[in-house]
């Protein structure tokens, strides 16, 4: 009887994993890279997590952060026109893997992150959408270490 | 999506390239007060070079409509492509191939 039982959950399973992908792959959250032909799936959580420490959790699995602005140059306005800013996000930190950019008071604090490869010069232009004058707060990874700068600035004209 | 979304340049420059993209998008939030449009944005950009990726931008709602991205790599050569890449929340993507000049 429990052989049976232990069966019918393995099978449960594996119908609901499958179930699971194939959801993501209609959705086009998965898909086929050209390049590497690997997948690799948008991180969902992170970006709807509502605190930057639950978004750093699912992203690099670790939220400790060192407060490091001598090493991160942030270089945006101080007022952000209809909303919408150019930033600069340079880093100084050997081995960044990846750039992060969060706007605590967003309705979905983070707002992008890049992956760079060895070959990248550590330095992200972007534009940015800012909800409310507050602060824009860079992370980077680099050897599993997370590191914080932090700019401040102010929305003029909201829509 | 219409066609050529992505309006992209590469430069090289004193043994670096610097990639320019601008990607038409309306990059719609979904959260709009009084709005019932659904979501529509760009969840990922990947840039690459001789077959293998040198960035992958992941973007959420908080990136405005048409996108800007630039940023650098060590390397490259004039006459040399790199591919940008884009997809978004309803599968919608496009792909542009980069002369580096």
């Amino acid at each position: 009887m429990s052989n049976i039982s232990q069966k019918r959950r393995i099978i449960l399973k594996t119908a609901l994993a499958s179930g699971a992908v194939g959801a993501a792959m209609s959705a086009g959250l998965a898909y086929t890279n050209p390049v590497t032909k690997s997948k690799n799936a948008w991180p969902k959580k992170a970006f709807n997590a509502r605190s930057i420490d639950d978004a750093l959790l699912e992203l690099t699995g670790n939220s400790t952060i060192i407060p490091s602005p001598k090493k991160i140059l942030i270089k945006a306005p101080t007022i952000a026109e209809n909303g919408v800013a150019h930033i600069t996000v340079k880093s100084s930190i050997p081995d960044t893997e990846s750039i992060s950019i969060f706007i605590p008071n967003n309705t979905s604090p983070l707002v992008a992150n890049f992956k760079l490869t060895p070959s990248v010069i550590n330095t992200i232009i972007t534009r940015i959408k800012i909800e409310s004058s507050g602060e824009i707060i860079a992370i980077i990874k680099a050897n599993n270490k997370l590191y914080s700068a932090m700019t401040k600035m102010r929305l003029t004209v909201a829509k | 999506m219409s066609t050529n979304t992505i309006e992209a340049r590469a430069k090289y420059n004193n043994g670096t390239t610097t990639i320019n993209a601008l990607i038409t998008h309306p990059m719609e939030s979904g959260s709009r007060i009084g709005s019932t449009v659904s979501p529509h944005f760009i969840q990922e950009v990947r840039c690459s070079y001789k077959e293998s990726i040198l960035l992958t931008a992941q973007w959420g709602i908080g990136m405005p409509e048409n996108p800007y991205l630039s940023f650098s790599f060590k390397g490259g050569e004039k006459g040399e492509v790199v591919i940008l890449k884009w997809v978004d929340n309803k599968g919608d993507s496009d792909t542009a191939e980069v002369t580096i000049k």
